[in-house]
């Protein structure tokens, strides 16, 4: 919300500045740091440890990608750095101590492999952009060969003059290396020609008193020419895209910018490009990203480049940097209202951004998928023949592995092979026309898994998706099962002699995914596997059938499954009831997917199996959810990498929309205060009494397709409670066996607002979780606080599968501690409260009390 | 400079992933098994020997998609199939005293609530152990 900014009654301290913020990891070697979010040519420090190494270093402008600081020494691992930074006389607190890591912990297999981007690359190209680099390190592209560009001391991204410029179809790579230890080369890039003509550069939005100038629609490599009131302010090489230049006097309101970019002098400029300064009352506030308590930063969503950035919090100035990141000088209250403020040299923004901070609203972290370290070699495989049922099935499928270099049957990766075997992950798709390349849809994928070390494998099985084989269903998919053995058995037969991967491939670190048909397969493989030295450690189970192939009980393995809420073809999202049954060993997730359909997770199959009747999501979106979830669960069950949270929405991945994704998850070994499972509603799973009371009736239902459900909208496997109430405030009390600490815990607890079988209210219902102490005090923390209750995914324009599905709601200790008379430390009992209208049931399941992890959010 | 109203693209003419076949004949059998068939229930294998059989016939393949095509013979579902050319099914009853005499046969995708498609065909059980396979 906009708040005119004399509306505010906020003392700006100036001297209070925010921390600048330190780019870490360290890694030693580095010969230079990068700091960001210090305020326009502030000047900053350096402290190595204990001793101030860089002294006044001026930062210039800290948009986009701050300041590359180098050093006068090359840092090593153990060492303690921080920074800071001054303006006007005023020094900010130094930012907390970050410890010098040795690459090789991180990276036993080398540094990753640079990115070359924005691509293609052109033809006279004078500049590039390297990305995924360790801060610090050296970064060097050949063009055929020879070095046409270097910097030592790298920042990431890092641009690279190139010179001579690019020359049409030289091939182009990039090439790092930190203590003399090489990275991989990037994908190669061959030389274009220009795109002719050349499109017109334009100008962000420029406002009077700012400084910096940012130029868009620049062409890969291109140089451009900035004027001033027809005067040249000077020529510029950029990498592609948009680029920021600094320029003095400040702006003034009307005053016109033009921008002309080439490439080839021998083919002429652009078409100039004009901006025209705003006046200073057209400066916005800034957006703001949702704020949880206990941050220790804000984050800004859209600003204006080189503006400065103050941050109210209750009032009070508790940051001043700039965008995008903005330290804290102390962490956020518990529901503190916080205003952000934007100035551009002598503008200052008419209004202020306002925001309340949330108990819950997870942050966005790096991305899952993106760890790039690794060429990738494919090669296609030939097992030879089987026979089941009295089928006969050809074994073959794709591989996708971590090779020395990009391309068909290249060996694979020497520095990785020589750290140990490496897992793997096998993909079984579902059925589809047997004419079409269902295997070769996760392409994508296969990629992704590949290049962060995964052998990943993606088996070929549409001989069982021809009609006599298909219409089998259970006996079908068990033979699919069977099939997929079979690869895996081939995979074993190639880890012992074949030329590729003799020794390479770790089987005791098996992952499985399935889609449709094949994701009930891949839960029967895990059943039925009897290789020696398989162990199964995860399986994605996504938008999976349940035909009886397996036990229906996941277990002895991490379980996830992707349920698309529109999918037109598994209407009953059968992996509901997979979810259900799984036992979290240690984890189980479940993602109920708004606006996904069944296929579009898989590039070949091309259809949209809701023809049209529901709203969709774009392909890409869904293949981001694969692609950023997938990782995640992969990386984190199967391989030991810290990418767990993104499983229990405690972070969220960047570039997905997550909006649409409703997580339900659950771990071993949390206190389960009431599971409604084989027992009557008046006591809970602890053995302990429950009451209801202020209008609220509760009982236990089956979430599932069954006689004795609350109605046909719960297609689950499970008992929970459906309660509802009266009047507003009805009350289920579940009392707990002993007395639970929640200072470094939460109460989870699973729940849905119940569709009725018919209508959808215009307006959400809600509820709130009370925590009782041994003295009775109870504190609240409402539904809204923690995501809010979503509203049923509306399905009845295409069918009648509207369902009610649950979702999973962290409800950490500290919220609780707002009341402070509630002893945190004792908790006696739990409160379900409906503070919503009268008679809107709600469905509830999993009451648990989860400790949290060392350093978890 | 020209301003473009724009033309809408029509969808792309998407498969009815719900339509099914007519049903030309159904034939009833009770067949004993040469070689045992493997029929698994909840991941465990099972050998039958013998079942009754109910082949239909179609005017055209079932379409290939995740879910199978169930018989009904009356409120019974059928769900295990083996299917033989493009356009003959035979849909496997391993209890066959549960099928009432009678009773309409019909065709749907296996999903609750999926709308059935009468035959026109009703169920008579075979009236002796009448083939081998």
């Amino acid at each position: 919300m906009e708040v005119p900014r004399d509306k505010l009654d906020v003392r700006d301290n100036p001297k209070i500045i925010s921390p600048p913020i330190l780019t870490q990891p360290l890694y030693g070697c580095a010969s230079a740091v990068n700091v960001t979010g210090y305020l326009l040519h502030a000047t900053l420090d350096i402290e190595v440890s204990g001793a101030i190494v860089v002294n006044g270093f001026p930062g210039g402008s800290p948009a986009p990608f701050g300041a590359t600081i180098h050093l006068p020494n090359p840092l090593v691992a153990g060492q303690k750095v921080r920074a800071r930074q001054h303006r006007a006389g005023v020094i900010s607190k130094w930012t907390s101590l970050a410890i010098v890591r040795d690459h090789t912990a991180d990276y036993p297999a080398g540094p990753p492999r640079p990115e070359l981007f924005p691509t293609p690359l052109y033809k006279c190209g004078a500049r590039t952009g390297v990305n995924n680099l360790l801060v610090g390190c050296n970064v060097w592209i050949t063009a055929d060969g020879g070095t046409v560009g270097a910097v030592n001391g790298a920042n990431n991204p890092q641009g690279v003059n190139v010179s001579p410029h690019y020359k049409q179809s030289q091939h182009v790579r990039a090439l790092a290396s930190l203590c003399n230890d090489p990275s991989p080369p990037s994908l190669e890039q061959i030389v274009q020609p220009p795109p002719l003509p050349l499109p017109t550069p334009g100008f962000d939005p420029i406002h009077a008193g700012g400084t910096q100038l940012v130029v868009n629609t620049i062409i890969d490599g291109a140089t451009f020419t900035i004027s001033r009131g027809g005067v040249s302010q000077g020529t510029f090489a950029c990498w592609g895209g948009r680029s920021i230049i600094g320029l003095n006097p400040p702006f003034a309101a009307g005053e016109v910018f033009t921008a002309t970019q080439e490439l080839c002098s021998g083919d002429g400029p652009s078409p100039p490009g004009t901006g025209t300064v705003l006046p200073c009352s057209a400066l916005p506030a800034p957006q703001v990203a949702p704020v949880q308590d206990g941050d220790t930063q804000v984050v800004l969503t859209d600003f204006v480049w080189g503006s400065e950035i103050k941050v109210f919090v209750n009032l009070v100035k508790t940051g001043d940097g700039s965008g995008p990141i903005v330290a804290l000088t102390a962490p956020i209250p518990h529901g503190a209202r916080i205003d952000v403020w934007q100035i551009l040299g002598s503008c200052q923004g008419q209004a202020m951004q306002e925001l309340h901070s949330l108990c819950v609203a997870p942050p966005v972290g790096s991305d899952p998928s993106d760890l790039d370290l690794f060429p990738v070699g494919t090669y296609e495989y030939d097992g030879g023949g089987t026979d089941i049922d009295g089928f006969h099935y050809n074994i073959r499928g794709s591989i996708y592995y971590p090779a020395d270099d990009d391309g068909v049957d290249k060996s694979f990766n020497a520095r990785l092979a020589a750290t140990g075997r490496v897992p793997i992950i096998v993909l079984v798709h579902g059925a589809h026309s047997s004419t079409t390349p269902s295997y070769q849809g996760y392409d994508y994928f296969q990629y992704q898994l590949a290049r962060m070390g995964f052998v990943a494998v993606s088996v070929d099985e549409r001989e069982t998706d021809q009609g006599p084989d298909w219409s089998g269903w259970t006996s079908n998919i068990v033979r699919r099962a069977e099939l997929a053995i079979a690869s895996i058995g081939f995979m074993q037969q190639l880890d012992a002699n074949g030329p590729l991967f003799q020794g390479r491939i770790d089987f005791s670190h098996l992952g499985l995914m399935g889609h449709s048909r094949g994701g009930d397969c891949v839960i029967a493989v895990a059943e039925r596997i009897a290789l020696p030295g398989v162990t199964v450690k995860a399986v994605l189970s996504l938008a999976p059938v349940n035909s009886g192939a397996n036990s229906g009980k996941p277990h002895g393995y991490a379980f996830m499954t992707f349920l698309p809420a529109a999918d037109g073809d598994v209407v009953d999202n059968n992996g509901a009831q997979f979810y259900d049954q799984a036992q979290p060993d240690p984890t189980k997730t479940q993602l109920y997917i708004y606006y996904a359909n069944h296929n579009y997770f898989n590039r070949q199959w091309l259809n949209d199996d809701t023809g049209g009747g529901l709203p969709i999501i774009s392909r890409p979106d869904h293949e981001r959810i694969l692609s950023t979830y997938g990782c995640a669960f992969f990386r984190q069950a199967v391989r030991g990498d810290a990418t767990g949270e993104y499983l229990i929405g405690t972070v969220l991945p960047p570039g997905v929309q997550n909006q649409n994704i409703h997580l339900s998850y659950d771990v071993s070994g949390v206190r389960v205060v009431d599971n409604y499972e084989g027992h009557p509603i008046t006591i809970d799973s602890e053995v302990q009494p429950t009451a209801q009371s202020g209008g609220l009736v509760a009982r236990d239902f089956p979430f599932a397709q069954v006689p004795g459900a609350f109605n046909t909208s719960f297609f689950g496997n499970t008992t929970g409670n459906i309660a509802v109430s009266n009047k507003t405030g009805g009350d289920f009390r579940s009392q707990l066996s002993g007395h639970a600490n929640l200072t470094h815990g939460e109460i989870r607890v699973r729940a849905a607002e119940v569709f009725d079988g018919q209508n959808i209210p215009p307006l959400p219902t809600s509820f709130r979780i009370g925590a009782e102490d041994g003295a009775g005090t109870i504190s609240w923390v409402s539904i809204e606080d923690v995501g809010g209750l979503p509203r049923p995914f509306d399905r009845r324009a295409f069918d009648n599968k509207t369902k009610t599905m649950l979702s999973t709601f962290r409800f950490p200790g500290r919220c609780f501690a707002a009341e402070r008379k509630l002893r945190i430390a004792d908790i006696r009992a739990i409160h379900l409260n409906l503070n919503g209208d009268a008679n809107r049931p709600i469905a509830f399941d999993d009451l648990e009390i989860v400790k949290h992890a060392k350093g978890s959010r | 400079m020209s301003f473009d109203t724009a033309g809408q693209v029509p969808p792309r003419r998407d498969v009815n992933l719900w339509h099914l076949p007519d049903v030309l004949a159904v034939e009833v059998h009770h067949v004993r098994f040469k070689k045992p068939r493997r029929y698994t229930i909840l991941g465990k294998d099972n050998e039958v020997s013998e079942a009754v059989e109910i082949t239909i016939e179609t005017s055209e393949p079932f379409l290939i998609r995740a879910l199978n095509p169930a018989l009904f013979v009356g409120d019974i579902a059928l769900a295990s199939t083996e299917g033989e050319g493009d356009r003959r099914y035979r849909f496997l009853a391993f209890q066959p005293d549960d099928l009432k005499p009678g009773a309409a046969i019909s065709i749907a995708w296996n999903s609750p609530g999926a709308p059935r498609k009468e035959t026109g065909f009703a169920y008579q059980p075979p009236a002796q152990r009448d083939e081998e396979r």
